[in-house]
């Protein structure tokens, strides 16, 4: 385990160097939020409405607070990493290195983020609290929590398993994008999802992507109750398996390709 | 002429440099009418759900939508790619070759940094906005104002992006000026009206991006008038001055540190 937060630290230093694209998004913060409580205001007041599809307006932007309280805890870019390492050539030396290639990454990742955590964390609960975000109860928070560890895990995994196809299209931009757009947009991240038809949340329920923002927001939220929060907490766990034996599956199979090409 | 020429030289370059990596060009394609096709989405899902944005139909918000994305596709096709170009011809010492060209330096970076990506947006756009033109009421004087205020929109990005690119020669790394543009612009995804007056005054005013949607959507919707127009373009073109003299100091602090 020591060498294990080895990495964590090395990426730690990593994200050091990149201190300035986190006081860029820092910034972007109290504007983005602006945006969302000028929109949701006027969207109320227009419609007439004290609640729409369940949130009220003190809850619709306290949602938008949390959509970026997660979206910095669960961060993940491996996919660039893997990216970068498959273009330049220099993944040999990620295999000559004793440790499993997704227990490297994860670990290393670990350390970006709880860099992030420290830049970013504090400053967006600050700038929260301005607009009016509740701390939850004790429970909530504790299933929050959960969540949120579930949910970096589901978001580190498709992160890594898009990273992993780079082992055969080399470059990736392109679909590192449609997985952060598509993440964005799935996960509730732009929209809360009772905003879509009753059959599509149905259908969201059962696949992952829910449970990277939307849920650890509703949890935190306090909308569901305990038992049904324990059973969406189940799913998530499920899907973390899942995508794990994805990964590894697809690891073998980049590894005989990376082997075989012999680069 | 010649301008042309070598503007057609350079995209071929381009074109050539992504067909290297084909599948991830069509996918980058393709994750760009992906990421622009959701915003309409949202409207539908927004306007299917509430009354919507106070004072815009939906076909007129679609309009509006269309509109920046037509014009963010613009400028991802012909120049947001500078201040990338800049920065990494200062480090590598290259920009030298550009001085010695006989060509504008400022029109041969910008040539180079062409980006056959920016068509996807600019083609997502451009569906939009004629889906729109199709079901709003719109004035036919002022269809002459949008087409105007579209340019002025591109001139305005322009703008922006040659200071960030200025900037470049002073501090190097410039990646976070640009992250904050994007972030900046988010508040142009709205109608300036659902603001507060200060935040409308900073989007019309000090830092003109309303132009980017706003401006245009309300001439060719709502109609124009003479002492509009002027106040709508008067930022902008302070703003273009503006930009023009800064690329000439950072150009000049160039030929003095790297000889």
């Amino acid at each position: 385990m020591r060498e294990n937060f080895a990495l964590t630290e090395a990426g730690f230093k990593v994200g050091l160097i990149y201190r300035l694209h986190y006081f860029a998004s820092l910034l972007s913060v109290p504007v983005s939020l602006l945006i969302y409580f000028y929109l949701w205001k006027a969207i109320f007041a227009y419609s007439n409405a004290t609640v729409i599809k369940g949130f009220t307006l003190d809850e619709m932007v306290s949602y938008y607070v949390l959509v970026m309280l997660v979206g910095f805890i669960t961060y993940s870019e491996c996919d660039k990493w893997i990216e970068e390492s498959v273009v330049r050539g220099d993944t040999i030396m990620a295999l000559l290195k004793p440790y499993r290639f997704i227990v490297w990454h994860y670990f290393f990742e670990l350390g970006l983020t709880g860099l992030g955590l420290i830049i970013e964390i504090l400053p967006v609960f600050v700038v929260g609290f301005f607009f009016g975000l509740k701390i939850a109860s004790i429970p909530y928070l504790i299933l929050f929590v959960i969540s949120l560890a579930l949910a970096s895990a589901l978001y580190f995994l498709v992160t890594f398993i898009v990273g992993l196809t780079s082992f055969w299209l080399f470059k990736i931009g392109g679909l590192r994008r449609v997985k952060r757009s598509m993440l964005a947009f799935l996960g509730g991240s732009m929209l809360p999802l009772t905003f879509f038809p009753e059959t599509v949340q149905n259908i969201f329920l059962v696949l992952p992507f829910q449970y990277m923002r939307y849920i650890p927001i509703l949890i935190y939220l306090e909308k569901y109750s305990i038992p049904y929060s324990i059973t969406l907490l189940g799913i998530a766990a499920t899907w973390v398996i899942l995508l794990y034996v994805l990964a590894r599956l697809m690891w073998n199979a980049a590894f005989k390709k990376f082997a075989g090409a012999g680069t | 002429m010649r301008y042309l020429k070598l503007w057609m030289q350079y995209v071929a370059i381009q074109l050539a440099k992504d067909m290297a990596y084909k599948t991830n060009f069509f996918i980058k394609v393709l994750s760009l009418i992906i990421a622009d096709v959701i915003g309409p989405i949202i409207t539908i899902l927004l306007y299917a759900n509430t009354a919507g944005i106070p004072g815009w139909t939906f076909e007129e918000f679609i309009l509006f939508q269309g509109t920046f994305i037509l014009v963010f596709g613009l400028g991802h096709l012909l120049f947001f790619g500078v201040p990338f170009e800049v920065v990494h011809m200062v480090r590598e010492g290259e920009f030298n070759k550009i001085l010695i060209a006989p060509i504008n330096p400022l029109m041969n970076v910008s040539f180079r940094s062409f980006d056959l990506e920016g068509f996807a947006e600019v083609i997502t756009g451009m569906v939009l906005i004629m889906w729109a033109l199709f079901r709003v009421d719109f004035v036919l004087m002022g269809m002459i104002a949008y087409v105007i205020l579209i340019v002025a929109a591109v001139l305005f990005m322009y703008s922006v992006f040659v200071i960030i690119s200025s900037i470049s020669f002073i501090v190097v790394k410039t990646y976070a000026l640009i992250d904050l543009f994007f972030k900046t612009s988010d508040i142009a995804r709205y109608p300036a009206s659902i603001y507060g007056s200060a935040l409308r005054f900073f989007v019309s005013f000090l830092f003109p991006i309303a132009i980017a949607a706003y401006y245009p959507s309300m001439s060719l919707l709502r109609g124009v008038s003479w002492p509009w127009m002027i106040q709508v373009l008067a930022p902008v073109t302070a703003f273009f001055i503006f930009a023009l003299i800064i690329w000439e100091v950072g150009m000049k602090r160039y030929t003095a540190s790297g000889g």
